[in-house]
């Protein structure tokens, strides 16, 4: 008898597990977007919030339904969550970060799913696109591949006579070192050097901080999600040998950088949610529509950390930043 | 639904490859062998390099197989010759295997196989097959190789754990003295399991890598509790079928681990939550695996059986 009960239980789990998430309601016009967020974290939240504030300004608001899937940093969990968004037959995944939008890209073969995916630099590399000119595929999206030279350039703008940029990157994050490799080839025009090196903890991040500090004069920190999450420790390591961070991306503005020419993803969410309205709203394919990036960036500047470093914000760098105590 | 089901049976049934694994070491070896964090994804990376160097499955799958096989001789070998703690010579090689797995991958986290064939890939002889029988064939395809291999492995495992090498590995883990007095060497038998246990475990991984077509360092991270999760789940929710074999036991534990994940998804509950619901599933399995702790209800589980 208890056998049976057991057994029953058992039984009873797994139908659970076969109807979790009622499938999404059929309504009329009203499309589904399911989001596939890998995990948490100011700038990827950005993405989302920039992209569903963006459509309700388009004036698309009521036509579309948000469903929010987060894999906890998870692989097989957005693979999971994923195939769950095709089984239910969304109208469109949004992806956010690479493994993310791997996950939607295998998920949506064989379906015309449509994909868009954001805060993945590169999405050729990534395999999900054939270019990013023209994608061919399901899939299309936004890339957060910060605008590198601009960075160089402002760096080399309030320290004409630095010759060595020190960088760390996560060397989990397939993202850390694209961008390192890409800052390594524009370097030689600027005149500058790269020392960079690769850590897998923030704990290691101190120690190496603490170690190439020495060695050059000034850091760049990259969108790596290691990187931007511990942002103070870079900057500590820093102000202790008397040099600036520069960063790609402003949301760490207040943990002491000294300057960012870069992105912001609430704007790289509302870019996305120019795809998004042209797949769902006007039914062009995914496969015409170009890998966007960011089309501006905002310089802002501290000018506390400038003074105690003794450096000199020209008039024409004045001009257009955004100048922050 | 169901083909959302079906992707819950998959991913089971792959991770259940490496349930089996960690029964081999964990259950059966008594060796808390933590390595298999490192040659997981050290399976994953192989094969995505071999699949996209040469395109040969079973290159990839046997490759994989033998680098686990190498990560578990080096545990062992830490362990037995180099007299290192198990949990130590563990934790030492899935460290170094990290900085190995990028390697391989020359550098890189992560690496896309969307446009190679793999061993889910359906070939295009289906297309020869009567034309209401295609859409199951491809929609069942995955689901019957991953039976197909879960199946014969469980099979040679099963007959190996027979043999008189399987034997001499059980005593090792219930009764080390027992070895000693027939005279054979326990630290040979303890590396063998080793080697076995990361094996499998990098096929595991490869055969993963494969289902979700891409690698990605992070496919490694806390596997061990995965395997772990499934082995106790099997072994303790399922412990009314004694005339199960482990081996099948911790298989379906597996599924019951990935269902448990999806059940918490579609709950809706906050995924930051899902490691604590991933511990607490644990310890209840744990408790009631345990006789004395056992709630009076369940008492009669054992002996009905």
């Amino acid at each position: 008898m208890k056998k049976i009960i057991t057994l029953a239980l058992v039984l009873l789990m797994l139908m659970v597990g076969c109807t979790t998430a009622e499938p999404v309601e059929e309504k009329e016009d009203v499309k589904v977007i399911g989001v596939l967020l890998l995990v948490t974290h100011p700038a990827l939240d950005a993405t989302l919030e920039g992209m569903v504030s963006e459509l309700e300004a388009m004036g698309h608001s009521g036509k579309f339904e948000i469903v929010i899937e987060n894999a906890n940093g998870d692989a097989p969990t957005a693979d999971l969550i994923a195939k769950q968004f095709v089984s239910d037959k969304v109208d469109l995944i949004y992806a956010i970060a690479t493994t993310a939008a791997q996950a939607a890209f295998n998920a949506t073969q064989g379906t015309d799913i449509p994909v868009v995916f954001n805060a993945v630099t590169d999405a050729v590399a990534a395999g999900i696109v054939s270019s990013n000119d023209a994608p061919g595929g399901n899939v299309t999206g936004v890339s957060d591949a910060a605008p590198l030279d601009l960075q160089l350039q402002l760096i080399k703008e309030l320290m004409p006579e630095a010759k060595k940029i020190g960088m760390l990157y996560n060397l989990g994050e397939v993202n850390g070192l694209i961008q390192v490799e890409q800052v390594q080839a524009l370097a030689p025009q600027f005149g500058l050097e790269v020392v960079a090196t690769g850590v897998t903890t923030a704990a290691e991040m101190a120690s190496a901080a603490q170690q190439i500090a020495g060695e050059v004069d000034a850091f760049y920190n990259i969108t790596d999600n290691l990187v931007v999450s511990n942002t103070a420790i870079v900057t500590d390591k820093a102000a202790q040998a008397g040099i600036p961070v520069f960063a790609a991306e402003d949301g760490a503005m207040d943990q002491g950088l000294l300057a960012v020419d870069g992105l912001s993803y609430l704007k790289l969410g509302n870019q996305a949610a120019a795809l998004v309205a042209k797949i769902l709203f006007e039914g062009v394919s995914p496969k015409d529509l170009k890998v966007s990036t960011a089309t501006e960036t905002s310089l802002v500047i501290n000018q506390t950390i400038a003074n105690t470093l003794n450096i000199t914000i020209s008039d024409a760098l004045k001009a257009r930043a955004t100048l922050i105590d | 639904m169901l083909s959302f089901g079906i992707e819950v049976l998959n991913q089971g049934l792959a991770y259940g490859v490496l349930a089996i694994a960690v029964t081999l070491t964990y259950k059966i070896l008594d060796f808390p062998d933590l390595s298999v964090d490192g040659s997981f994804p050290l399976g994953s990376v192989i094969a995505a390099v071999v699949l996209l160097k040469w395109g040969s499955i079973p290159l990839a799958l046997l490759l994989a197989f033998i680098g686990g096989l190498g990560a578990g001789l080096l545990t062992g070998f830490l362990h037995v010759k180099l007299k290192i703690s198990n949990l130590l010579s563990g934790i030492l090689v899935m460290t170094g295997l990290y900085s190995i797995n990028l390697m391989i991958a020359d550098n890189r986290s992560n690496l896309p196989i969307f446009n190679v064939k793999t061993m889910f890939t359906v070939g295009a002889w289906v297309e020869k097959l009567p034309l209401d029988l295609q859409p199951w064939v491809t929609k069942f395809y995955s689901t019957l190789i991953l039976l197909i291999v879960i199946v014969l492995l469980k099979l040679v495992m099963d007959w190996f754990l027979e043999t008189k090498l399987g034997f001499l590995l059980r005593i090792t883990g219930d009764n080390p003295q027992l070895v000693i007095a027939l005279g054979e060497d326990i630290g040979k038998t303890k590396i063998l399991g080793l080697m076995l246990s990361n094996g499998i475990a990098a096929f595991s991984g490869a055969i993963a890598m494969q289902m979700f077509r891409f690698y990605d360092i992070s496919l490694g991270s806390g596997i061990v509790v995965v395997g772990l999760a499934s082995v106790v789940l099997g072994t303790s929710v399922l412990s009314f079928m004694k005339s199960w074999k482990i081996t099948t036991l911790v298989v379906l534990g597996s599924i019951l681990y990935r269902l448990s994940i999806s059940v918490a998804l579609a709950l809706k509950l906050p995924p930051s939550n899902l490691k604590l619901i991933t511990a607490i599933i644990f310890i209840l399995a744990l408790v009631l695996n345990n006789k004395e702790l056992r709630p009076k209800f369940l008492k009669g589980w054992d002996k009905h059986a």
